[in-house]
């Protein structure tokens, strides 16, 4: 039997023993794999028929090309004494595309995908559209006490937990140790010191992510707070707080990095045309997420292969405090899902010690866990944790309100218009409070 | 050639005398499965989209209130929509105008005979083979700021300074998606405007030359006179094709410059729910204006046809 038989086999097994076939179909299935009737017939037979004892439900997950979660998935459902039996879809690699087949299913009241991966930035809207279960009930407080508070917060909408924080994530500060012998500290420092890595020959000196998209909405926060302002007022999030003078002062700053520290192609930049440039050797400083790290000292693809280390965001202004802007990924229970309380198993054995562990040791996922930082196992297959551990403390996140997908569209647009010179900062910053203003008030 | 055609033709006319039944209910009943298929498939979810538009809000429970054209006013107030048009109308007016030209002078080059012809028109076809979605993403690569090739040339060409992109500004988009366009869609024009060409009997080129007329007056007062039809129909497509442009630009342009339809797709299907409404209202202008340049392309058409 050739390898791709026995897997096609072992497949219709699987969904045959998990009640997800019909016996005419596996029979079919079978014989077109080859095997004569009368061992197709043997074969269901071994499958016994639990099928109706089974409860199936899915998980659609953010993109992950580790297999990890795939792997996470298979454990739970050999171990699970309970007869939950998960199917594992991996989602698209866009972000929006995901966010625009949830919606569309959960405005149809669809609940064929019982746990959905949503993104840091979801939770507002969909608490406020009630598309999630809250899991206030389920979930001890005293268990909640174990893991990230920012991420935690993230799940949080109108005084109810929304989802569960599955992994985080934040921004970093990448410099070349080969060119730059003390970090920087505030963003005024970061100008100085990349100008004069630029005029000792490399070609740019700071590369991040100014295309109009969610990244550059990333990179602002994370000027606009060191620099101590904030987009909306973090104590009443119906205020709208930007056009201040700490923003004319972060947004000027980032504006005057294009063309001259980095490149006037800087405002097309997402993520991966960043850590090119970075991989290339051709800039001193680069912002990105901490999945440059791993790639970045992979010698075979990398110039810069143990030449540079992290460093938490700089600040500027009168402030004194750097703030990465959180990423990251949380699982929420479809409303309309038939089964919520299998869901939640499923739910709850991510959240667990194991798969959190698990995610860290191998696909150096950064766990919601508090206790995988400090778990020496995960510190020895991932030395780089200690480093980001203070990172996380004083991370913020982007603005949460039910309006994000709005919000985040006018922020990309007005930003963008000022870092290319369509209008001057003050101006971008006014008509993009205006904007926030009557999209908040909508 | 002729005689084949006379003999061909002769049962058929036979065949359709015997079919015919007069004026009765017969030939409706006929056609009667077709529009019902129709009606089914394209003029119901038209008629529930112009509903939808004139509604609250269909996504929420108390949203099912008629409001009138509430939307309407809302989504030509909203400057991004505005901003959407210009863009739809200059790359549809800049592509089909290209792609017409080119279009006509690939169609004059591979409708005279020469070796390897049959080659090069199936040869041509190939970047309309492609899904647009796939040719927009190649070309993203080739405009790429670091890698691309196009940047490269026009970088070394000095029409980009060094660390530009084209895709770095407005304009700069739509003139990356036009080329992109250009080269995916002209093979089309080209194979349509052929169709029309070989149409053309040789015996009026024959004639002209006896008279001493010169390839241009030949092309003036033969080619493009009796093209004229299949330059219409040709452009009622493309122009269609055009002004519903969504994969390019969202491709090429994400949200920086959204046309008619991604901007109805970006309020749909990735805007709050509170955004559905413009959205549904956005794509039934890009509907209407649809119709509008189809019924000017058949007013056109039947003109011609009445000076037949």
């Amino acid at each position: 039997m050739v390898p791709e038989q026995r897997e096609a086999l072992d497949e219709i097994i699987v969904k045959m023993q998990a009640g997800r076939m019909t016996r005419r179909t596996f029979i079919e299935r079978a014989v077109a794999l080859g095997l004569t009737m009368s061992a197709a017939g043997t074969l269901l037979e071994a499958c016994g028929s639990s099928g109706s004892s089974t409860i199936n439900i899915t998980w659609e997950s953010e993109h992950d090309p580790s297999g990890t979660y795939a792997k996470l998935v298979e454990n739970f459902n050999k171990t699970n004494k309970d007869g939950i039996h998960v199917t594992y879809v991996g989602g698209p690699d866009k972000t929006d595309q995901m966010r625009a087949k949830f919606i569309t299913e959960l405005r149809a009241r669809n609940g064929s995908t019982d746990v959905m991966s949503m993104d840091v930035i979801w939770p507002a809207e969909w608490g406020s559209n009630q598309w999630t279960v809250p899991l206030d009930d389920k979930w001890p407080a005293s268990d909640r006490q174990n893991y990230l508070p920012g991420p935690l917060q993230s799940c949080t909408y109108n005084g109810k937990i929304w989802a569960a924080p599955l992994r985080t994530d934040a921004g970093l500060l990448y410099y070349r140790t080969d060119l730059i012998s003390t970090p920087p500290s505030t963003w005024d420092d970061l100008t100085n010191m990349a100008n004069a890595a630029k005029s000792k020959g490399v070609k740019y000196g700071y590369v991040w992510q100014g295309a109009q998209y969610e990244g550059l909405v990333c990179d602002f926060v994370e000027v606009l707070e060191g620099y101590g302002g904030h987009i909306l007022d973090p104590n009443d999030p119906s205020k709208v707080t930007v056009n201040s003078p700490e923003g004319v002062a972060a947004l000027t700053k980032m504006a005057s990095w294009v063309n001259t520290i980095s490149p006037a192609a800087v405002t097309t930049y997402a993520e991966e045309d960043a850590r090119t440039t970075w991989q290339n050797g051709d800039s001193a400083f680069m912002r990105n997420w901490p999945y440059a790290y791993s790639l970045g000292n992979d010698a075979s693809k990398s110039k810069v292969a143990g030449k540079f280390d992290i460093h938490t965001l700089l600040y500027g202004g009168s402030n004194t405090v750097g703030h990465s802007c959180t990423g990251g990924w949380n699982l929420g229970i479809n409303a309309f899902s038939k089964n919520p309380d299998a869901a939640w198993k499923f739910v709850q054995y991510m959240l667990s010690p194991d798969a959190q562990k698990l995610s860290a040791k191998e696909a150096s996922v950064f766990a919601t866990l508090l206790s995988v930082y400090d778990d020496p196992e995960v510190l020895q297959a991932q030395p780089f944790f200690a480093k980001v551990k203070p990172v996380f403390a004083t991370a913020v996140p982007r603005p949460g309100t039910p309006k994000y997908p709005d919000v985040t569209l006018a922020i990309q647009k007005h930003i963008h218009d000022a870092i290319t010179g369509q209008s001057k900062p003050a101006d971008a910053l006014k008509a993009l409070a205006d904007d926030l203003t009557s999209i908040i008030s909508k | 050639m002729a005689t084949i055609a006379l003999k061909k033709r002769t049962p058929l006319v036979a065949l359709r005398q015997r079919l015919d039944i007069g004026n009765g209910l017969m030939p409706y009943g006929l056609v009667l499965p077709s529009l019902l298929i129709i009606a089914l498939i394209a003029i119901y979810p038209i008629i529930d989209a112009i509903r939808l538009s004139l509604l609250d809000n269909p996504l929420i429970a108390s949203g099912n209130t008629f409001v009138g054209l509430r939307n309407y006013l809302d989504v030509l107030g909203d400057s991004q929509f505005r901003g959407s048009i210009s863009a739809t109308v200059i790359f549809s007016v800049a592509s089909v105008v290209l792609e017409t030209l080119f279009g006509l002078g690939i169609a004059l080059l591979i409708n005279r005979a020469f070796p390897g012809r049959g080659l090069v028109r199936a040869a041509i076809l190939v970047p309309w083979a492609f899904p647009t979605v796939v040719s927009a993403s190649i070309w993203l690569l080739m405009y790429n700021s670091q890698t691309g090739i196009v940047t490269y040339l026009l970088q070394q060409l000095h029409l980009l300074a060094p660390g530009d992109s084209l895709l770095r500004t407005n304009g700069g988009i739509i003139t990356a998606t036009i080329i992109t366009d250009v080269w995916k869609t002209t093979p089309f024009m080209a194979l349509l405007l052929l169709a029309g060409l070989q149409v053309i009997p040789d015996e009026l080129y024959e004639a002209a030359s006896v008279d001493g007329s010169t390839r241009w007056q030949q092309f003036w007062t033969i080619t493009l006179p009796l093209l004229k039809n299949s330059l219409l129909i040709a452009l009622l497509f493309r122009t269609l094709d055009a002004i519903r442009v969504f994969d390019l630009f969202y491709v090429l342009a994400g949200t920086q410059v959204p046309t008619v339809s991604s901007y109805s797709y970006y309020k749909m299907f990735q805007g709050t729910t509170g955004d559905f409404p413009t959205g549904v209202a956005s794509a039934v202008i890009l509907f209407v204006a649809g119709m509008i340049i189809s019924g000017i392309f058949v007013l056109l058409m039947g003109g011609i046809a009445r000076q037949d």
